[in-house]
């Protein structure tokens, strides 16, 4: 009697999850009115990710950016100090010996490339020129009795020369153990041994220091003008082109890694500062400071009268037109620069406590953890809410023929869809309050660096995080809606 | 038992068939007795008029046979399809196929627009879209709504909102038309175009329908009455043999 031939579900086309997807679109922008408290805890929950995450893009940007600028301006005075020792160091054994001492491995490397030597050599007669400091000093120390008793009426290289011979060394020793309270540097034995090598140190250190000294002169000879180390910044500032190239090619033939663009940097840096220094002459002198003050009196700093001066009318007969305006505004424009950078440094103190690459702290982290939870939770309660508002449309959905799986896929969706509108309206406003925080922070200097491609970034993360959100959240109530009985749709309220 | 008039059940195929339907609900420690063993046949092509006073067992009853819900003991067929025997799937596939439900609060999804609302059955049951369509909107013609397929049930009328529910109901050609108080929401007059409505289905295409109403146009147009009363059934009557005085269910004026 009871057979099931009449009903075979598997010879049933199963609703393709595509065909589901179709339906569960009809009517959405209907739905999404009504869900209007799901939408708002998404926007929230969206808009605070997009706020932190984009914060930190903005920071990290302008870090950079700041950062860069910062190092590059330092660079020019790093490089020229360090050019400045060349010309004006002079190798000999107490040079050699102080820097030996102080362990300046920088100024060791140097000595190598000016005299084109391995680096261990210089090493070892660093050491040796120690050594020899060292018996100097001994012997310099002595009483002139003493001094006689032992090494005779000889001064400086002569003495260890004289204690070099057989002769001469045997009285010594014998007179050192005399004077008891003598004590040599480092024992006797060790003296021995550097009396024993100094013909060849001496020897060595004379060939250095001649390679030293050509090398030098090849220097000079390229920056011709400069006869001091305080003089290469003006020689920099003023010199031709051609003549930058030469000296350019001369200090990369020492080894040094210098650019021409890094050059041209420096020049440009110096040449300004030069100028500047030249107008705060004039502006400090005593004729044009009765004029000055006459007009712009108010400013105190110098560097704020400078930035007036463009825009003043007096500026001509202030500078006797010695400055034409586009030399003014570059030198304008580097002061405000350079304040700029100053402001931006003073505001990232404190704010980029994150290792590179990552996108939030861990304290970020866990305030983000604590308010998904709380969206979660908030998201699904108001789906659960809803979905008791719609048991009987859900009924009715099964009285037509609907299982379980269609009406769960269709809420799961429907949180979908509301996660990813509420999301794209949670991206926008969390970029616009991210986006106005940071202008009152950062001023216009954060457009001078505009992370496009990571406010992008942060843009997906952010929708994808609201769609995650808004399905994670109404997993439960899903199901709960695929579990209600059909019969519901019968009930009359 | 199945209160078979003499002579009634011949020539006819058995559609639905309850044996011995018991149903028993729990409320808290409390037990509920809403059915307390029905047996019942209904007949392809009848039209059955389902009556009964409030916590009669009717709705019980009516979700029994409409696959909503699986008795406590006793069993219903469909078609000679035991539904004890089929699982959740198989359920919702007969809900679908066999069975079109019409309901007092007519039910629509009030998002949808009327054509997607006919439309939603046939498309559970697989057909392709663009024949779910113009079946719907063959439907619609049906009953009359033909110009008004793009509304949304918010900007109708009841009567409307019920023509489309029938709409719906007849989408998938069901074996079955379960009505539950279908003018219940509606005037006088509404009431009486629905009424007609499903009493042309029932001439003209042979409709079964099996509806639980107090209109007593509706119990005129029927085949028989189904009188329930404390989860059983009290008594079974041909409406050509009843004589009902129309005073005594309320007044028309037509």
């Amino acid at each position: 009697m009871a057979q099931k031939n009449a009903i075979d579900v598997r010879k049933q086309k199963k609703l393709s999850l595509g065909r589901s997807l179709k339906i569960c679109l009809r009517g959405m922008t209907h739905r999404l009115l009504r869900s209007t408290l799901t939408l708002a805890v998404v926007v929230l929950a969206v808009a605070f990710f997009m706020t932190l995450l984009t914060e930190n893009v903005f920071i990290a940007s302008i870090a950079a950016g700041a950062g860069n600028e910062i190092t590059l301006q330092r660079e020019a005075s790093v490089t020229l100090n360090f050019l400045y020792v060349a010309p004006a160091d002079l190798i000999h054994s107490k040079r050699l010996a102080t820097t030996w001492e102080s362990s300046n491995e920088t100024q060791l490397a140097l000595y190598a490339k000016f005299t084109a030597t391995p680096i261990e050599e210089i090493r070892q007669l660093a050491k040796l020129a120690l050594q020899e400091q060292q018996y100097l000093e001994f012997f310099n120390s002595l009483s002139v009795g003493k001094r006689l008793i032992l090494v005779q009426k000889n001064q400086g290289r002569k003495q260890f020369r004289f204690l070099i011979n057989p002769g001469p060394w045997q009285e010594f020793v014998e007179n050192i153990k005399v004077f008891k309270s003598l004590q040599v540097p480092g024992g006797i034995a060790e003296m021995r041994s550097f009396l024993d090598g100094f013909e060849t140190y001496t020897k060595k250190l004379a060939k250095v220091t001649a390679a030293w000294h050509d090398s030098i002169k090849t220097f000079t000879a390229a920056s011709e003008k400069i006869t001091g180390p305080d003089q290469i910044d003006d020689w920099l500032a003023t010199a031709k082109a051609n003549e930058l190239t030469a000296w350019l090619k001369t200090v990369q033939g020492f080894g040094f890694d210098f650019s021409q663009e890094k050059l041209d940097r420096i020049c440009k840096f110096l040449k300004i500062e030069k100028r500047r220094a030249e107008i705060a002459t004039i502006l400090n002198s005593a004729t044009k400071k009765d004029l000055w003050q006459k007009t712009l009196y108010t400013k105190p700093a110098l560097d704020e009268k400078m930035v007036m001066l463009t825009n003043d009318k007096v500026a001509d007969t202030i500078l006797e037109s010695k400055f034409n305006r586009e030399d003014l505004q570059e030198i304008v424009n580097h002061i405000k620069h350079e304040r700029v950078l100053a402001q931006q440094e003073a505001n990232l103190v404190g704010k980029t406590n994150m290792e590179k690459g990552e996108l939030l702290s861990e304290k970020q982290l866990f305030l983000l953890f604590v308010s998904f939870l709380v969206c979660i939770v908030g998201i699904a309660n108001a789906m659960l809410m809803s979905i008791t508002e719609r048991f009987r449309e859900i009924a009715t959905m099964k009285c037509l023929g609907a299982t379980d799986g269609f009406i769960l896929t269709q809420f799961l969706f429907e949180a979908a869809i509301q996660g990813a509108v509420g999301g794209i309206i949670g991206v926008i406003i969390g970029f616009a309050l991210s986006l106005l925080k940071n202008s009152v922070t950062f001023g216009s200097y954060l457009y001078h660096y505009f992370p496009g491609e990571g406010l992008l970034l942060c843009g997906l993360y952010s929708l994808a995080a609201g769609i995650i959100l808004s399905m994670v959240a109404s997993i439960y109530p899903s199901w709960a809606a695929s579990r209600m009985a059909p019969m519901e749709a019968m009930r009359i309220e | 038992m199945a209160f078979d008039h003499e002579g009634y059940a011949q020539g006819k195929e058995i559609l639905v068939r309850a044996h011995g339907v018991k149903r028993v609900y729990h409320r808290g420690s409390e037990e509920v007795q809403a059915l307390r063993g029905v047996y019942l046949n209904i007949y392809r092509g009848e039209y059955v008029c389902v009556m009964g006073p409030s916590g009669s067992g009717k709705t019980t009853f009516f979700n029994m046979i409409g696959g909503l819900d699986s008795p406590t003991s006793g069993r219903v067929f469909i078609d000679e399809v035991d539904m004890a025997q089929l699982n959740a799937h198989e359920l919702a596939f007969l809900r679908c196929r066999k069975i079109g439900y019409v309901f007092q609060s007519y039910n629509l999804n009030t998002v949808m627009t009327a054509l997607n609302n006919v439309m939603l059955p046939m498309l559970f049951a697989g057909k392709h879209p663009d024949d779910a369509r113009s079946y719907a909107m063959e439907l619609l013609e049906k009953v009359g709504l033909g110009d008004r397929w793009n509304h949304r049930p918010m900007a109708m009328s009841g009567g409307q909102q019920q023509r489309v529910a029938i709409a719906r109901a007849l989408a998938n050609r069901p074996s079955l038309l379960l009505c539950d108080e279908p003018t219940g929401n509606l005037d006088l007059k509404t009431g009486k175009e629905i009424h007609q409505l499903l009493s042309n289905l029932h001439k003209n295409e042979n409709a079964t329908i099996i509806c639980a109403t107090h209109d007593h146009n509706m119990l005129l147009a029927s085949d028989r009455m189904v009188w329930i009363r404390d989860g059983e059934i009290d008594r079974v009557e041909l409406s050509k043999d009843v004589k009902i005085e129309k005073a005594s269910l309320g007044t028309d004026d037509d």
